[in-house]
């Protein structure tokens, strides 16, 4: 008889007595033994143990249905079984753990042999892994296991204490990126908890951060160590960082590599002041270029001015008339810039207690020295002050009105008949708001936040030094405000808002 | 004694000032045949970008064989017109010899301006008669 017609009988005779084998069937199986049998997945989660298991942990299947471990079990113990788990994960190959410290649901350890398998998808990939322990009845074997585990177990606490207190961001992790412990400078970086107490403790994988796994990858793989720098992170309360990463492999005892060691050191502070420190550099080289520029060629104009006019004294005085006027509006030009300069260089080192200021005297002042310019614009000054008195240095308001104001005057439209500035104040808890609006040619949108930039004028057909809103700016920051155009023409507002309290 | 002359000499210039002296210390040297002015590096780019309406208004005084080019200027500054210049076809500019004006000796300008073949020299504001004698001497014929 060919096997094939025992087959064929063999089925015959089952479709007259069927077995329905479905899972209930292969549970029964299971849980008839008298060995512990448990299944997991990837990373170690639990998926379905078998009664003998459910009753040593005195949990049922859904309890444990994707833990690493249940919440009673030494932490040391269940790194180890992750551990292992991993080997047989990676390798394929089933692992003999002689003798293994399980705890029971009383707290009880017992000793077990414990066989892990790999179970393969129809890939021939592992899929999931399945153990199955028997206790050890020999008490010889049992207390020489206990023995070492106690003395494992000093170590691994030495071990974590030590990285506890290195006074650097260090943390261990294993092979599958699951930290094994964190320095407590590490905690008070990126947060998490510094002892394994809970199934938390091992899910806890460095910030999700793409770059950090593969290079954690790499490092374990490759045996090697890396750096990656200048890497942006999140710390824990939700701040950005900046850090450069040290990840080195570190090895078991087997030459196996056991996991990475990785190094956090925080270059936020350095990162952002060497950027401020950039900045401010490209600012000055600007500010020195422009000043030395707009202060030079004007001097070399009046010298070429001066030139003519002693060639050309005797011969053509009509001429010398004519460039002598042209100097003078050089050279008043070029001492409002001298003037802008100067404050610009005082707004700086400028500390002036704050003090209640009247809107209305102020506003007056400015006015009053402005008043033949004012009169020659034809422009009418409507005052809204909803808050009348202001508390701030009085020198930084002044010269923030006094700039716009005084470009309201300059950039009215002349073909305009009542034209008006207009100054508002209205005061909230927090705040005070002062607002300078007018009907005068404006600028187009998108200098809306360029005209607070050194030397942006805000057109050529103007004079002026291109200062005067940098210095506004300048100014409301250094009194902890902001200030921003709110309407760039029709009206062409400039907002200033200025906190209530001095801000620490 | 030499008395080269000069056909015709552009001032690029945004400051009508400077525009103004320069021309004052040209027409005084009896060198120069024509001076033209533009005010920008746009302004003179069109002449050359329109040469054959640039002749005609200009008779000979177009295209120039000096161009007096300042470098600040709004719009199209000295360095732009410098490369919208090269990208014209050249029969029409071959002509013209560049001397870049600046205000300061030492800006990062003038090293820039050493790239540009056309560049013959640069000088230092302000415009003086010697300037527009020695630009005679050189390039005039």
């Amino acid at each position: 008889m060919t096997s094939m017609e025992t087959l064929t009988r063999q089925s015959t005779d089952e479709r007259q007595k069927p077995i329905e084998r479905d899972a209930e069937w292969y549970s029964s199986v299971l849980n008839a033994m008298t060995d512990m049998v448990l299944v997991k997945g990837d990373r170690s989660k639990l998926l379905w143990a078998n009664r003998a298991f459910l009753e040593y942990y005195g949990m049922t299947n859904e309890e444990l249905a994707d833990l690493v471990d249940a919440p009673h079990s030494d932490p040391d113990d269940t790194v180890q079984y992750v551990k292992d788990d991993h080997h047989v994960f990676s390798t394929g190959k089933t692992l003999n753990v002689v003798s293994e410290p399980v705890t029971d649901s009383a707290g009880r350890v017992g000793y077990f042999n414990t066989l892990k398998s790999a179970i393969l998808g129809a890939d021939g990939r592992v899929q999931r892994t399945v153990g199955v322990s028997r206790r050890i009845e020999d008490a010889s074997v049992a207390s020489r296991s206990e023995e070492t585990r106690s003395h494992q177990k000093s170590s691994l606490q030495a071990l974590r204490a030590l990285v506890r207190h290195v006074p650097l961001a260090l943390a261990m992790l294993d092979v599958k990126q699951r930290f094994l412990s964190r320095s407590d400078t590490w905690l008070s970086l990126f947060g998490g908890a510094g002892e394994p107490d809970s199934d938390d403790f091992y899910e806890s994988r460095p910030n999700g951060l793409p770059a950090l796994e593969h290079a954690l990858e790499e490092v374990a793989r490759e045996r090697r160590p890396c750096t990656l720098e200048a890497v942006g992170l999140q710390g824990a309360d939700g701040e950005s960082l900046v850090v450069d990463i040290e990840i080195h492999p570190w090895l078991l005892p087997t030459e196996e590599v056991g996991g990475t060691i990785v190094l956090m050191h925080d270059i936020t502070e350095r990162v952002r002041s060497e950027r401020a420190l950039t900045r401010l550099n490209d600012e000055l080289t600007q500010f020195n270029y422009r000043v030395s520029h707009d202060l030079v060629a004007p001097l070399r104009t009046i010298r070429g001015y001066l030139n003519i006019a002693r060639d050309e004294l005797s011969d053509d005085p009509e001429l010398v008339r004519g460039l002598l006027g042209k100097m003078t509006e050089r050279v008043d030009r070029l001492t409002s810039l001298v003037q802008d300069v100067l404050q610009l260089a005082r707004s700086d080192v400028l500390e002036e207690e704050r003090q209640p200021i009247e809107l209305s005297d102020l506003v007056t002042e400015i006015m009053e020295a402005r008043l033949e310019e004012l009169e020659a614009s034809g422009l009418e000054v409507q005052l809204e002050l909803g808050a009348p008195v202001v508390m701030a240095s009085r020198i930084r308001v002044q010269q923030v009105l006094e700039n716009l104001v005084s470009n309201s005057i300059k950039y009215h439209d002349p073909e305009r008949v009542n034209g008006e500035i207009r100054i508002f104040s209205r005061a909230s808890a927090a705040s005070v708001v002062l607002e300078v609006s007018d009907d005068g040619v404006g600028f187009d949108e998108e200098l809306a936040e360029a005209v607070f930039d050194m030397f942006t004028r805000g057109s050529s057909d103007h004079p002026g030094s291109g200062l005067g809103l940098y210095l506004v700016q300048k100014h409301v920051h250094a009194m902890g405000g902001h200030v921003q155009v709110s309407s760039h023409r029709s009206p062409t507002t400039f907002r200033v808002e200025l906190p209530r309290r001095n801000r620490p | 004694m030499s008395s080269k002359a000069v056909r015709s000499l552009l001032i690029v210039d945004d400051d009508p000032g400077d525009a103004l002296i320069a021309k004052h210390y040209l027409e005084k040297s009896g060198r120069y045949e024509h001076v033209l002015t533009a005010s920008d590096g746009r302004e003179a780019l069109q002449l050359w970008e329109n040469h054959e309406t640039s002749r005609q208004e200009h008779g000979g005084a177009f295209p120039p064989l000096i161009v007096l080019l300042d470098i600040n200027m709004p719009r199209m500054n000295g360095f732009e017109f410098l490369e919208a210049l090269a990208e014209l076809p050249q029969p029409e500019v071959t002509a013209s010899f560049v001397v870049m004006v600046t205000s300061s000796e030492h800006g990062p300008d003038v090293e820039r301006a050493s790239i540009f073949p056309r560049v013959k020299d640069y000088l230092v504001k302000p415009f003086t008669l010697q300037h527009a004698i020695d630009l005679a001497d050189r390039f005039g014929s």
